[in-house]
């Protein structure tokens, strides 16, 4: 090379990579804790004297002393819960369990040999141990036919074919195929078809695999799309849906009519539906004749619990789960499919609101959409339940109705392989707000062993005063529940309940403004499903189904109903039970807080009013019309300027100038920043005589004089999966993660995690902080993936969801996670939402009530739950600011119960708010939910940290419509998911002048130092332990080849200068 | 004009379809990210600087500093691009969306890569006749 190109080359080279690297650096360093946590790199020693070395710091201890027994513990437990969650549908013709001698089987459809086991996005889990049916199949014995196995699982005939990048999918032909995203997801279910089957000559082996046909069904949901999308092979029968994913495909139904023709020629003896899905599809085809199906069950998304599943089809367990939600026959027959999605408002672009959709992140407008629950309380079997009452009631203006034609399965039905009688059922009344209900459930069968839940329904009365002050009063409402052991044929136990009678209390939202029991009759019962509870109850009014001309279907069971007469009382239930956490002292008056919420109450409501769904008017109320039985409301000013009120800096794109409403300076001091004390943060766990250090305790005072405003503002505003860490007061950084399932991470990847001090004692872990060859390899495995959450409130098991929290909280000692981004509060509102994998059920009693006693297993081991998205994230359709209208009495009944009740009974320490808005204000920031409720009535004690922040704040390019500094400045929420530079250099604006900001920053922190000194984050931390930063390797050999690329590019550069100067001379010369 | 390109080698040609490149891409990047924050209007200046400047030096007949300060301002301008839009790239490969990368974001890139080769590529071409 000639001397001239070598010095081109040199400086040119060295230049470039000096630039990529020092860029690269820079990129690095702005993101240092999630490049250490990736590169799994120490960034602190944790120093610990010698005279410490005798604390005990495990505050939190683990059930279990190697992480071996609590992977097997927990891969168990999920077993468990697909065991008594599965609910046993249908079962007719003795098809279900499959005896011993009759277990050579066909198993048809794709979800067959590719299961579903969760969901996708924060409800997505680890599914290297999990279970296909095949093997569970095969483990319970089953002989399943091998030509259709070898069809349906090898890619060159039907099997799913593999390869392909994120970028350039395969393409599928017989196999589940997701694609597109936000609302341009497409879905396909893709099964085989009854006429490439019988073309494959896989016909030739069905008589040797007889015994029964077995055709699963599969859908897939998850995060960041409902199931409405348009272009999946769906049926499309013109209803609005479109091609509706939650119904059979043409090809499904035409392999159930195939097996249905090959069992009326004595083929196979029997059909089975195993329906692999978190929430429900319609029901209509398992009871048509024309598919023959002799037995459905509904099994959810399996988790790591799949092993369940074969046990259950054979009988060696019993199903004894019930339905979470309504089964409907056809989705269209749902009226709050009218309702599900959501709308533009009228007139939000002549106020300069925009209007336009986002982009593929964030792909909806963000500032100008809406969506009414204008069902109210009639959610579900609310909904069906009432309208059949009080259809056989005769009451005016309820229409046709007609309960079979809608209903395939009501919420509480399931089967079981055995008969149960309820007997000597009693309820008495054991305290001033205390019932006991007893009943003695009996296994009136002759074969099968099982358990039994048993549901409490309760009927208030619907009378004049509900009437005046628009109180909604479904049929029944289950209130409670409880659950046999096994019990064999012959055997009884008696089930004896506690019910609160708060529950027998409504909301009234118009009137009285709190909770009232209204005078009249209540009706307690318990039954087998919604139904039959309505049935009971209107069997003990004297209505028979031959005085009501056929329209009551059962004769109801009067022997099963209580009936209790209260008066009108305002007073007993106006007063919350938790002490209000933000002074430790009061109980707040429980009165209307989310009038902004209901757009009849709302001051900014200009001409807009709504008529929710009303007993008295289903006929007026109540539209079916997918496409236009929505309610149109008009922007107002008001509704403007309260939603740019949100983002008063305007980050990213600007705010109108008629909405610029930036934060107030103002003249109240600053808190006390860096005055040192010596004190660490375990220091504030207990005091020298042992006491645990209240909030409220002035030590607290002290301690937080010791940090410096930058502290505080890191603390406040650092929270991707974590709370920050502060050195000066050794406050490690914790580990916050995803999600309502489970954690799905590795057990060896934090260096707080019990298995990383474990390995490091035992002398296998190196200075590098890597691991030594003989660690323990289980270290290598992930965190247990439950089942869809749906499964554990089937079960109706109090106990096991306590179970599965201790697994979940075990899961985060040993892998040092002391935050779990769940549970999932949120409602199955529509059995189109995308994320019913990760949430309950259609009841917010229910949720609730389940939650807590998951929550009490989780918070017991000091992993922390951030309950979310508080509150109604029940659509993913526009989930980043859909404004969300709905009156107070179902927000508070059905909603908020769901994460009230985690929070009194369980004990949760956080919650994740919402993207979405309560009317204008977004889930972040709105104090009315998160002071007044949340910490006012609820007493919750930890902090609230928002969703994805950067889906909110404009990172993604759509309109922001949400800033951090808001919501800590009017107390909607504390930390933001999500950190990046922007945030990082905000808080500048705020360091003089804005008391009142810094003193809620002050807040913030002295909550997240709260809840994490109350956390596993502290275990292995003793009195005097000091955190000491070390500068990763990472750093340290990115700066030192910034610096000898640099040395290098200023060598080529002087080189090649002092060439020029020479030349130049030369040339002048 | 004819007195500009006299003695001028094929290297000159290319650099001023060098420059000319540079302002399409530096339109390009701000039709495409100029309403957000993933553009780096100091990266689109320096760029934009960088050419006009080297016009002005081939005004005055220094056109063969003109490849060595394309080079560096076309350089510094796609380091600043991409110090702008790696939490763009963050936010799609990590964030919660399920989402891919859109059409234009690789027309960008595509756009910045080829700018920057040429670049490269240019400060080797001869620029003049000896």
């Amino acid at each position: 090379m000639k001397k001239a190109a070598l010095k081109k080359t040199c400086t040119a080279l060295s230049m470039l990579l000096s630039g990529i690297f020092i860029t690269g650096t820079v990129i690095a360093m702005e993101n240092s804790s999630q490049v250490s946590t990736a590169l799994n790199a120490k960034t602190f020693e944790v120093v610990t004297d010698e005279s410490a070395a005798n604390e005990d710091t495990e505050y939190y201890k683990s059930d279990y002393n190697k992480v071996g027994d609590l992977i097997k513990a927990g891969r168990e437990k999920a077993a468990d819960v697909v065991a008594e969650g599965a609910v046993l549908l249908k079962n007719e013709n003795q098809a279900l369990p499959l005896t011993s001698g009759n277990r050579k089987v066909s198993l048809f459809g794709t979800t067959s040999y590719d299961p579903v086991y969760g969901g996708t996005g924060s409800g997505g889990i680890s599914t290297d141990d999990a279970t296909t049916f095949v093997k569970s199949y095969e483990d319970a014995g089953i002989e399943l036919n091998p030509t259709l196995k070898e069809n349906y699982t090898n890619p060159d005939i039907w099997g799913k074919k593999t390869g392909g990048s994120m970028w350039n999918p395969v393409a599928q032909t017989y196999a589940r195929d997701t694609s597109g995203w936000g609302s341009k997801v497409v879905r396909k279910v893709n099964d085989v078809p009854w006429d490439v089957i019988l073309a494959s000559g896989a016909a030739d082996s069905f008589a040797a695999y007889g015994d029964a046909a077995i055709f699963t069904c599969g859908r897939v949901g998850g995060e960041g799309s409902d199931l409405t999308g348009h272009g999946n092979d769906g049926i499309d029968n013109g209803d609005g849906i479109g091609a509706d994913y939650l119904g059979l495909t043409a090809k499904e139904l035409s392999v159930l009519k195939g097996l249905k023709e090959m069992k009326d020629q004595g083929i196979f003896k029997k059909i089975i539906v195993v329906i692999n899905y978190a929430s429900m599809i319609e029901g209509d085809f398992i009871n048509d004749p024309q598919y023959g199906v002799d037995a459905a069950l509904w099994v959810g998304t399996t988790g790591m619990g799949g092993a369940a599943v074969g046990k259950l089809l054979t009988g060696e367990i019993s199903p004894s789960g019930r339905l979470p939600d309504t089964m409907w026959m056809d989705n269209a027959l749902n009226p709050v499919n009218a309702n599900f999605g959501y709308w533009v408002y009228d007139g939000a672009a002549e106020l300069g609101v925009p209007t336009e959709p986002g982009n593929m992140w964030v792909p909806e407008p963000t500032l100008s959409c809406y969506v009414v629950y204008q069902e109210g309380m009639y959610l579900g079997y609310k909904y069906t339940e009432t309208r059949y009452e009080d259809y056989v009631m005769g009451t005016p203006n309820v229409g046709n109705f007609t309960y079979s034609d809608v209903v395939a399965y009501t919420y509480g039905h399931g089967l079981t392989y055995t008969d149960f009688t309820y007997s000597n059922f009693k309820v008495n009344k054991t305290g001033d707000r205390e019932y006991t209900l007893s009943v003695t459930v009996t296994n009136s069968g002759s074969k099968y062993a099982s358990k039994n839940s048993v549901e409490v329904y309760l009927s208030k009365p619907y009378g004049e005063y509900a009437k005046k002050n628009k109180i909604q009063v479904p049929s029944v409402e289950m209130i409670d529940f409880g659950k046999t052991g096994v019990l064999k044929p012959g055997q009884s136990e008696t089930v004896s309940i506690t019910l609160d009678e708060k529950y027998f209390a409504s909301y009234d939202a118009y009137g009285a403004k709190g909770y009232v029991l209204m005078d009249g009759d209540y009706y307690l019962t318990v039954a087998d499903g919604a139904h039959n509870a309505v049935n009971n109850v209107l069997a003990a009014k004297g209505y028979t189904p031959s005085s009501t001309n056929g329209k009551m279907d059962g004769e109801g069971d009067t022997a099963l109903v209580k009936k209790i007469t209260l008066s009108f009382d305002d007073d007993k239930y106006a007063y919350s039970d938790s002490v209000s956490s933000l002074d430790g002292v009061t109980r707040n008056q429980v009165s209307n807080l989310f009038d902004f919420a209901d757009i009849n109450l709302y001051s900014g409501k200009g001409d807009n009013s709504v008529e929710y769904y009303s007993r008295d008017n289903w006929n007026g109320t109540v539209s079916l019309d997918i496409t236009n039985g929505h309610p149109t409301l008009k922007m107002t000013e008001q509704m403007a300027q309260e939603i740019y009120a949100q983002t008063p800096e305007g980050i990213e794109k600007e705010v109108p100038s008629q909405y610029k409403q930036p934060l107030q300076k103002d003249d109240i001091p600053y808190p006390t920043y860096g005055k040192d004390a010596g004190l660490t943060l375990v220091n504030m766990l207990k005091d020298s005589e042992g006491q645990e250090i209240g909030f409220f305790d002035p030590v607290w005072d002290t301690f937080l004089d010791q940090l410096t405003y930058d502290e505080t503002a890191k603390l406040c505003l650092q929270g991707y999966h974590l709370t920050a860490g502060i050195d000066s007061i050794a406050k490690p950084e914790t580990n916050d993660e995803n999600g309502p399932n489970g954690f799905s991470q590795t057990y060896k990847n934090s260096t707080l995690g019990l298995f990383y001090r474990t390995e490091k004692a035992a002398g296998h872990v190196n200075d590098d902080n890597t691991y030594t060859d003989q660690m323990d390899p289980d270290g290598n495995k992930k965190t247990t993936g439950f089942p869809a959450n749906g499964l554990l409130a089937s079960s109706r098991n109090r106990q096991l969801a306590y179970e599965v929290g201790k697994i979940i909280g075990n899961d985060g000692i040993w892998s040092g996670m002391s935050g779990l981004y769940g549970i999932g509060a949120n409602i199955h509102r529509s059995p189109f939402l995308g994320r019913c994998a990760e949430y309950y059920s259609e009841d917010g009693t229910l949720t609730g009530l389940i939650a807590a006693s998951e929550c009490i297993g989780i918070e017991e081991k000091g992993v922390h739950v951030y309950n979310k998205h508080c509150v109604v994230n029940d659509q993913e359709a526009c989930r980043h600011g859909v404004g969300v209208w709905l009156p107070e009495q179902a927000l508070r009944e059905i909603y908020l119960r769901a994460f009230e009740l985690p929070i009194t009974l369980g004990g949760a320490y956080n919650t994740m708010a919402s993207f979405a808005r309560l009317g204008t204000q977004s889930g972040c920031a709105c104090p009315a939910l998160a002071e007044n409720f949340l910490r006012g009535e609820c007493g919750m004690k930890g902090i609230i940290v928002t969703d994805c922040y950067t889906d909110m704040d404009g990172s993604q390019g759509a309109d922001p419509y949400f800033e951090m500094f808001y919501g800590i400045a009017i107390g909607g929420s504390d930390i933001p998911d999500g950190n990046g530079p922007w945030e990082d250099t905000q808080h500048e604006l705020y360091k003089t002048g804005y008391g009142a900001v810094a003193q809620r920053m002050r807040l913030v922190a002295k909550r997240v130092l709260w809840q994490t000194v109350h956390s596993n984050a502290i275990n292995g931390f003793s009195s005097s332990t000091r955190i000491v930063s070390v500068t990763p390797w990472w750093q340290t050999l990115l700066i030192t080849l910034d610096v000898l690329f640099s040395l290098a590019f200023v060598a080529s550069l002087a080189w090649t200068t002092v060439s020029v100067i020479k030349d130049e001379k030369e040339r002048r010369k | 004009m004819k007195d500009l390109l006299a003695n001028k080698k094929y290297g000159f040609f290319v650099t001023l379809a060098l420059m000319l490149l540079s302002v399409v891409t530096m339109i390009v990047y701000a039709s495409i990210y100029g309403g957000t924050r993933f553009m780096s209007w100091a990266g689109f200046w320096v760029v934009l600087a960088g050419v006009v400047v080297a016009a002005a030096l081939i005004l005055v007949k220094q056109e063969r500093w003109v490849p060595a300060l394309l080079l560096a301002t076309n350089f510094i301008g796609f380091l600043l691009y991409v110090y702008y839009i790696y939490f763009h790239v963050s936010v799609i490969l990590v964030g919660i969306q399920s989402a891919g990368f859109p059409p234009e974001f690789f027309v960008n890139v595509v756009f910045f890569v080829i700018t920057l080769v040429v670049s490269v590529a240019n400060i080797y071409l001869p620029q003049n006749k000896e």
